[in-house]
């Protein structure tokens, strides 16, 4: 091969030599994205086959009860002039905040619901799934904030030892509220990526 | 943990307890509940709450305020639960929202369990099945538990692979001792109690069996109308066995629910069943039946074929059912009259039946001479003379 040739072949090979830059987020980004999306088909249908299994007043068609509230999960509402203006840290890390609590409150509650349906495979299946994808979009948030060069937030445990004590009651309602969040949190999740999807274009 | 009821966009949040939580009661039995409400700030009410269950608004007349700040209720004659999760008892503050609630399990013991049948296909597990004691349902989430120990020795063990033939069956793949007998039973239990069901005694050899052979195929014999060939395959399993196995047929017609039977196939995989009616429609089961030293006292388990149906004949020997003598009592009437045959042959047999066959449903006697087929397919004519 003449030389130019030769040289150029050399530089294809080797990796690009800036390490302080960060990586494109573009592609994380579009990852995290269409998981979201494909977990949104899905939250509703969780909701009512878990409502579906507490009987009456949960299985009662059209059930809501917004004032049944979880202090150990972050509510996904938020004024929207201030959702708009979160930085990428804070937009990604209170994701990843909701989600984290939102894998353990999903093992919590298919726990609590073994105990309680006993031989209902097909709500602990969704369940158990429902926690997967959850830890799926954590990752693919790690990822996009490892691109960003961003700090990850340390990893909390998110239920007190108090929740153990609950009653079959507080345990359905409880899994009504984590059921309930879990949809709300990726509507939002939809929603944030998008904005950063269009924020690093491809 | 703080589940909590926020009562609108006031500051103000009202937490209420009911008490007792999680009972657990018999059927017909009565309940009195309370629903406590603290209010911050202090001053909340009792007025106005109501209380459901399952989703149902109960009568007031139910209700009765106790204090300043507590509901109470009387229940009476309690139905079964509705769902094993427990029935919902909800306080609800005036405008509707769910301030607490208690679930209710309503029901009864569990009933011994019954009719604990065993068996084993290979010598070495044990799958058992049973019924449960119930004149009805309990209502609550009833958990089964088979449990075993050698008659005169050791100590109890734990069926753990449950529902492996329907519901209420559990198998135990091992470590299972052979001529010497154990001791089954089934333990029923519920938030209300529990039941034992009779003890079984029995050895696995005694209830060995095997699965059915696989591949039952029936079909029709040439041109006949009233015969059917049964073939089948020896279970795979048989090999390993230490007894030989003994097959079974049986078959019925279609809308009858007598089934005749064949007792003694031997160990041949064929079998050609006859004297049965024509044009109707047969159902054919095949068994295999240990036997032998090591053979057990249980039968086989049926395989069904398709639709078909017959009694057996052992092919190439000695036709030992009533109307196939008959019929080739009359055969050979009919050679010694009308023809001469040095093969006498079932091939033979089966071309003059269906011949015979064809000739009645016509109306007409044919009364012309037979022929013996031969090998290579030419007809040769027949002379009457040997026979």
């Amino acid at each position: 091969l003449p030389p130019p040739a030769h040289l150029c072949l050399l530089t294809l090979l080797s990796p690009p030599l800036s390490s302080a830059a960060p990586t494109s987020p573009a592609e994380p980004i579009s990852q995290a994205y269409s998981l979201a999306l494909y977990m949104q088909k899905n939250t509703s249908m969780l909701l009512q086959t878990y409502l579906q299994y507490q009987g009456s007043p949960f299985s009662d068609s059209g059930f809501s009860a917004p004032e049944l509230q979880l202090s150990s999960l972050p509510p996904a509402t938020a004024f929207f002039k201030t959702w708009r203006a979160l930085d990428d840290g804070e937009r990604l890390s209170l994701a990843q905040g909701a989600f984290l609590a939102l894998t353990q409150h999903l093992q919590l509650v298919r726990d609590d619901q073994s105990d309680l349906n006993p031989g209902s495979p097909i709500l602990l299946a969704q369940l158990g799934t429902a926690r997967l994808r959850a830890q799926g979009l954590l990752g693919n948030m790690a990822a996009i904030m490892t691109a960003l060069g961003l700090p990850m937030p340390p990893e909390e445990d998110t239920l007190e030892l108090v929740a153990f004590g609950a009653s079959a009651f507080e345990r359905k309602c409880r899994g009504y509220v984590v059921t309930r969040e879990y949809g709300h949190w990726t509507d939002r999740a939809v929603r944030d990526l998008a904005l950063l999807k269009a924020k690093y274009p491809a | 943990m703080g589940l909590e009821s926020n009562q609108g966009t006031e500051r103000e949040e009202d937490t209420a307890v009911i008490s007792p939580q999680d009972p657990t009661l018999l059927i017909g039995s009565s309940l009195l509940a309370t629903c406590s409400v603290h209010g911050d700030p202090p001053g909340a009410t009792a007025e106005g709450l109501y209380w459901t269950l399952n989703g149902r608004r109960l009568p007031p007349e139910l209700s009765r305020v106790l204090n300043a700040s507590t509901l109470a209720l009387a229940l009476a004659n309690l139905n079964g639960s509705r769902q094993q999760s427990g029935d919902n008892l909800v306080c609800h503050a005036r405008d509707g929202s769910i301030l607490a609630g208690s679930c209710l399990y309503v029901g009864l013991p569990p009933e011994k369990p019954v009719n604990i049948s065993c068996w084993s296909k290979n010598m070495k597990d044990l799958t058992c099945r049973w019924t449960p004691g119930a004149h009805g349902e309990t209502f609550l989430h009833t958990n089964y538990s088979l449990k075993y120990k050698l008659r005169w020795y050791g100590q109890d063990n734990t069926c753990e692979e449950y529902h492996t033939v329907g519901p209420h069956s559990c198998h135990i793949p091992k470590d299972l001792a052979l001529f010497t007998p154990y001791e089954i039973w089934v333990e029923a239990t519920n938030r209300l109690g529990s039941a034992r069901s009779d003890v079984l005694t029995l050895d696995i050899l005694d209830v060995v069996t095997t699965d059915p052979p696989p591949d039952v195929h029936v079909s029709r014999v040439g041109g006949l109308e009233d015969q059917l060939s049964v073939r089948w395959v020896s279970p795979p399993a048989l090999k390993d066995f230490l007894f030989q196995a003994k097959y079974q047929i049986r078959y019925r017609v279609e809308d009858s629910v007598d089934w005749k039977v064949v007792d003694d196939v031997s160990n041949q995989t064929s079998c050609r069943l006859a004297g049965l009616k024509p044009g109707t429609v047969y159902f054919v089961q095949v068994r295999c039946n240990p036997f032998g030293i090591y053979g057990s006292k249980k039968a086989g388990i049926w395989k069904r074929s398709g639709p078909g149906g017959g009694a057996c004949e052992p092919r190439g020997g000695e036709p030992s059912s009533g109307p196939v003598r008959r019929e080739l009592k009359q055969f050979l009437g009919w050679l010694k009259k009308h023809a001469y045959c040095s093969n006498l042959s079932f091939r033979l047999y089966d071309q003059w039946r269906a011949w015979m066959q064809k000739s009645h449903k016509t109306r007409n006697q044919h009364r012309t001479r037979g022929s013996c087929p031969r090998a290579d397919g030419a007809r040769r004519e027949v002379l009457p003379d040997k026979l």
